[in-house]
C-alpha cells in the first residue's frame, strides 16, 4: 500500500484526483517501443504524450503565480479599472493550478480503465531538460497520487541514474516519493517483472 | 714627327680613360634607371591588381545587395502565399460549412461518424452524450477526410475547430459555471504595448456590467499552445472522439481561467482581459486568438492598433532598433487584420488614432459590442475628456 499524504487525503475528501497515476519520463537513449511494451506487459494502461504538451501546462500554472507576484508589487493599482494589472489581486493561484491539472487529467485519462494503473508515457525526453524540474514540482505539488518514473538507457542492471545537475534537482523536488529509475539494460522480462511488482507495491 | 706623336698617345690614353669612366657612369645610371623602371612596373601591376580586386569587391557587394533584395522579396511572397493559403482554406471551410448544413438537412447521403463508444468512455459519458453538449452535434456530423490538407496543415486545424464550434452549440452551464457567469459573453482586447490599450480598457470598463481585466492573459499563452497541439496532432490514442475531447479541454481550461484568474464580480454582463503580447509568428498568434474565440462562449475579439511610427517612438520600443520594431508592429497589424477578416461577426480591428478623435469610430465599437444605446444614453466618455481639455 502506498502511503497517503496530507494532500492526497484532502483531495480524496474532495473526491478529486484520487486515481493512481504514473508518469514515466523516458530518456532519448531508451527505445520507445521497449518502454511501452514493458509498461503494457506490466499491466498498465499507457497514454503517450509529448514533453512539450506537459510542460506547457506547467508553464501556464507558473505564469499565473508570476503574474500574481508581479502585480502585487504595484501598490494599490490593481483595484483601478484602467490599471495595467487590474484584477490581479483577485487571482486564486492555488485553485487555478489545481483546476488546470484536473482539466488536463480529464482530457488525457478519460479512456483509462479504472481498475488498472494508468501511465502517462513521455518518450524521447532529454533528462537534462531544465523544464523537467518545474513539471515534476507542479505535478507533485498538485497531484497527490502521481508517481514519477525516469527511464534511462545504458546504465546496466542496477538502474542507477546519471548524476547530472538537472537530475539532482529533480531528485530534490521528488523528496521522499517512491520513484524508480528504469533502464533498458534490463531484459524485457526483467523490466516487466520489476515494474509489475513496483506498481503493485506503489499503487 | 715622333715628338708630336708621343703626347698625342698620352692624350689618347687619358681620353680613353675619361671615356671609360663616362661609359661606366652611364652604365651605372642605366642600371639604376632600369631598376627604377622595374619598381614602377611592379607598382603599376600592383595598382592594376588592386583595381581589379576593387571592381570584384564592388560586384560582390552588388551581388549581396541583389541577394538580400531577393530574400526580402521571397519573404514577402511567402507571407502573401500564406495569406492566400489562409484565404483559400477559409473558402474551403465556408464551402464545407454550407455542405454540412445541406447534409444536416438530409438532402445528400452522408457518412456518419462512428462515435458510439463515446458514451462508454472515461469518466464523463453522461455529459458527453447529452444533447446540449457538443458531442451530440459532432457525432452526427460528417467526418473530415483522413490525410486531407486540412488535417495536415497547422493554422487550418484551428479553423477546423472554429468551424466545428460554429455548429456545435455552447458548453452547458452546470458543468462550466464560470463560462456561463457573464450574461453577454466575453470580450478580449488583443494589442501591443504603447498602443493606448489602457485608455481602451478604461473606456470599456466604464460600460455598466463590463469587467475587462489587465494583463492576466499571459498565463493562457502556454496553455493555448498545449491546446493547439491537441488540435493539430491529438494527444490521445482514441482518435474517434478526439474533437469532442478537444472542445471539452478548451472549455474546461477557459472555465478554470474565468473562475480562478478573471474572477468577475457577480451579475456581470461581459468579462475579459487585455493582452499586449507581441507574437513573433502568425501561428503563435492564431493559436491564442483561436483558443479565445472558440473556448469562451460568445467571445468577441477587439484588435487595437495604433500608428506604428508613434508606437515605435514610445516607451521601451524607443530603445530597440527602429526597423525591427516597425517590422514587429506591422506583423501584428497583419495578424489582426487576417483574423478579423476571417471572423468578422465577432472580431473588430480598431485604431487608437481613430476612436480617440472620431465619434463615428467610437460608435462603431459600441455597435460591435451591442451597446450603441449605452453610448446614446450616457455622454461619450472620450468626447467628455476631449471637451475638458479644450
Amino acid at each position: 500500500m502506498r502511503s497517503c499524504t496530507r494532500l492526497a487525503k484532502e483531495q480524496m475528501q474532495l473526491g478529486k484526483l484520487v486515481e493512481p497515476i504514473l508518469l514515466v519520463v523516458s530518456d532519448t537513449s531508451v527505445d520507445p517501443s521497449w518502454i511501452q511494451t514493458a509498461l503494457v506487459h506490466a499491466g498498465s494502461t499507457v497514454v503517450s504524450v509529448s514533453l512539450d504538451f506537459l510542460c506547457n501546462f506547467a508553464e501556464g500554472a507558473r505564469r499565473v503565480d508570476m503574474i500574481s507576484k508581479t502585480a502585487s508589487q504595484y501598490e494599490g493599482g490593481t483595484g483601478e479599472p484602467g490599471h495595467a494589472w487590474y484584477g490581479a489581486d483577485q487571482v486564486a493561484v492555488k485553485s487555478f493550478r489545481q483546476h488546470l491539472l484536473m482539466a488536463f487529467e480529464s482530457y488525457l485519462l478519460r479512456q483509462a480503465n479504472e481498475r488498472q494503473p494508468t501511465t502517462i508515457l513521455c518518450p524521447g525526453c532529454s533528462l537534462d531538460d531544465d523544464r523537467l524540474v518545474g513539471l515534476v514540482t507542479w505535478m507533485k505539488d498538485t497531484w497527490a497520487t502521481v508517481r514519477v518514473v525516469f527511464a534511462t538507457g545504458g546504465q546496466g542492471k542496477t538502474g542507477d541514474p546519471d548524476q547530472t545537475n538537472v537530475l539532482g534537482d529533480i531528485l530534490l523536488a521528488m523528496q521522499n516519493s517512491s520513484e524508480v529509475w528504469l533502464t533498458d539494460g534490463m531484459s524485457l522480462d526483467e523490466a516487466t517483472g520489476f515494474l509489475a511488482n513496483w506498481l503493485k507495491e506503489t499503487l | 714627327m715622333q715628338d708630336s706623336a708621343a703626347p698625342s698617345r698620352a692624350e689618347s690614353g687619358e681620353e680613353l680613360a675619361r671615356l671609360q669612366a663616362t661609359a661606366l657612369l652611364y652604365f651605372e645610371q642605366c642600371r639604376s634607371q632600369t631598376a627604377r623602371l622595374r619598381t614602377l612596373e611592379d607598382a603599376l601591376a600592383q595598382a592594376e591588381l588592386s583595381l581589379e580586386q576593387a571592381k570584384a569587391g564592388n560586384e560582390l557587394k552588388q551581388q549581396i545587395a541583389q541577394i538580400q533584395k531577393s530574400l526580402a522579396t521571397k519573404d514577402e511572397l511567402i507571407s502573401k502565399l500564406r495569406s492566400a493559403l489562409v484565404a483559400k482554406e477559409g473558402a474551403r471551410f465556408d464551402l464545407e460549412l454550407k455542405l454540412r448544413s445541406l447534409l444536416e438537412r438530409g438532402t445528400v447521403a452522408i457518412e456518419v461518424r462512428s462515435n458510439t463508444k463515446t458514451a462508454n468512455h472515461g469518466t464523463e459519458p453522461a455529459n458527453v452524450s447529452s444533447p446540449q453538449e457538443p458531442a451530440g452535434r459532432l457525432s452526427d456530423g460528417i467526418a473530415f477526410a483522413t490525410g486531407s490538407t486540412l488535417r495536415e496543415s497547422k493554422c487550418f486545424d484551428y479553423r477546423s475547430m472554429l468551424t466545428q464550434l460554429a455548429t456545435s452549440g455552447k458548453p452547458s452551464s452546470p458543468r462550466y459555471p464560470g463560462l456561463a457567469a457573464p450574461t453577454k459573453g466575453f470580450l478580449f482586447v488583443l494589442t501591443y504595448p504603447r498602443s493606448g490599450d489602457l485608455v481602451l480598457q478604461k473606456m470599456l470598463n466604464d460600460i455598466p456590467g463590463y469587467c475587462i481585466r489587465g494583463e492576466l492573459g499571459g498565463a493562457l499563452e502556454p496553455i493555448a499552445k498545449a491546446w493547439g497541439e491537441t488540435v493539430i496532432a491529438g494527444q490521445r490514442s482514441d482518435k474517434d472522439d478526439l474533437e469532442v475531447a478537444n472542445l471539452n479541454l478548451g472549455w474546461s481550461i477557459a472555465d478554470t481561467f474565468v473562475t480562478d484568474v478573471l474572477v468577475p464580480p457577480p451579475n456581470i454582463k461581459v468579462a475579459g482581459f487585455r493582452s499586449n503580447t507581441v507574437h513573433a509568428d502568425i501561428e503563435s498568434f492564431w493559436r491564442q486568438a483561436a483558443f479565445l474565440y472558440s473556448s469562451f462562449p460568445n467571445a468577441r475579439l477587439l484588435f487595437n492598433m495604433r500608428n506604428n511610427e508613434r508606437v515605435a517612438r514610445s516607451g521601451p520600443w524607443a530603445r530597440q532598433p527602429r526597423k525591427e520594431v516597425l517590422r514587429k508592429l506591422r506583423n501584428m497589424d497583419v495578424f489582426f487584420n487576417e483574423f478579423s477578416n476571417a471572423y468578422p461577426e465577432r472580431c473588430l480591428c480598431i485604431r487608437y488614432d481613430d476612436y480617440t478623435s472620431s465619434q463615428e469610430a467610437r460608435n462603431r465599437i459600441f455597435e460591435f459590442l451591442g451597446e450603441a444605446e449605452i453610448l446614446k444614453r450616457h455622454h461619450d466618455p472620450i468626447a467628455r475628456k476631449n471637451e475638458g481639455r479644450g
